[in-house]
């Protein structure tokens, strides 16, 4: 008992904000009596104060302050994305999401991947998400909209797997700073020199990645940090099998797709 | 050093926790595909950090096919909603808990008349009994707000 009493005591820093999010997202979740969403309203709004204090301050710098605002957001459109009654609603989030995610994608120096999925994600697969939700939408919210399946165990279920992420990701970053930062072998070069030689990134806050100078194996090739040009080389020449695959399974979803979906012919949708 | 990767990988995991919820709790299937796009995105967002960490390209290209992979399967999983809702006019998933029977016609769902509470059997006429009672499976109507 002792034990289990220092071990929550240890880990209060991950364990305070699992339990708001967990009561939070109990009472956010649809039911037919939702008297009590304010409430859980707030109560997830301090777990997220709580969450954000188990970070590693990134410093008042626009990096850090943009970390701060892209990851509240997404986090936020999220939770409104699994409770919101109206699936319409729950679409639009999930693009809000989709947004903060790929700002996200631009602090961390993938700016291919943050216009990808900004088209792909936003441009396509949530508008047509919004055509089959209002093509089968009828008056008012559905019953099936407004109760969730098994809230309860749901929660427990997924909050369970949070804490394990959190608390395995916090004893990995104990482990990590134990270690000593490995030799470079001479003649590599290392991702500092790397921006030094080169022209810092577009937009400036695409600074030199932090914990390059423990990494040997970069094939960030000089002044390529973080640019579009080594990621299509890399594209197009390691891992060229991979876009190849990746071509033909979009092919093939395709013509699944046109496949499977309902023809005029047999019926109106 | 402990750098900023982990505040990426705890967002990470937080948007795939959430994810992993809406799947299953909703019992919309359009909300529930959404969230396992979530769960993508999540994971997606642990791979660039990585990336950025190690100062490779290789979580990027791991991230650009599972992009590709989250498209398809949002392609495939609409036209399967959209097939579906033919059949039986609604988006519950608890409708489709049991796959169909041979010989068992799917109960289409009724437009009105929504009753909070499963609706007594229908009493049956006094006939001699050929057979067994049928199973009938009870779906929850819609209600108009």
């Amino acid at each position: 008992m002792n034990a289990f009493v220092a071990w929550t005591i240890e880990h209060r820093a991950q364990l305070v904000p699992l339990v708001f999010g967990f009561v939070a997202l109990y009472l956010l979740l649809p039911r037919e009596r939702p008297f009590l969403r304010p409430v859980g309203t707030l109560i997830g709004l301090v777990g997220l104060g709580g969450l954000g204090f188990t970070l590693l301050p990134p410093g008042m710098t626009l990096h850090g302050i943009l970390f701060y605002i892209f990851s509240g957001i997404a986090i936020l459109a999220g939770v409104a994305t699994v409770t919101h009654r109206n699936p319409i609603y729950s679409a639009l989030s999930y693009a809000v999401v989709t947004l903060s995610v790929c700002g996200l994608f631009l602090l961390r120096g993938a700016q291919f991947l943050a216009a990808a999925t900004v088209i792909i994600y936003a441009g396509a697969v949530v508008v047509t998400f919004l055509f089959i939700i209002m093509l089968s939408r009828q008056s008012g919210n559905a019953a099936y909209d407004r109760r969730a399946r098994e809230p309860f165990l749901a929660t427990l279920a997924s909050f369970v797997l949070l804490g394990g992420l959190l608390l395995s990701i916090d004893q990995w970053v104990a482990q990590r700073a134990g270690y000593p930062p490995a030799a470079i072998p001479p003649g590599r070069l290392t991702l500092a020199e790397t921006a030094e030689t080169g022209p810092r990134s577009v937009a400036g806050f695409v600074n030199i990645p932090m914990g390059a100078e423990q990494h040997s194996h970069s094939n960030f090739a000089p002044g390529e940090a973080g640019r579009l040009r080594g990621l299509g080389r890399s594209l197009f020449s390691d891992y060229l099998v991979a876009v190849e695959l990746a071509g033909t399974l979009l092919l093939v979803a395709g013509v699944g797709a046109v496949a499977i979906a309902p023809r005029r012919s047999t019926g109106k949708f | 050093m402990a750098s900023e990767l982990t505040n990426y990988l705890i967002v990470g995991a937080v948007l795939f926790t959430l994810g992993a919820l809406g799947f299953l709790t909703r019992r919309n299937l359009i909300v529930a595909v959404l969230s396992a796009e979530m769960m993508l995105l999540g994971v997606t967002l642990n791979l660039v950090a990585f990336s950025y960490e190690h100062a490779t390209y290789e979580g990027q290209v791991f991230a650009a096919v599972v992009l590709t992979v989250a498209a398809c399967e949002a392609g495939l999983a609409l036209a399967l909603l959209s097939a579906l809702y033919r059949l039986r006019k609604t988006l519950d998933m608890s409708v489709w808990r049991d796959l169909g029977e041979p010989g068992v016609d799917l109960p289409a769902e009724k437009a009105d008349s929504a009753p909070a509470h499963p609706t007594p059997a229908q009493p049956y006429p006094r006939l001699t009994p050929a057979g067994r009672v049928p199973e009938t499976v009870w779906t929850e109507t819609r209600t108009h707000v």
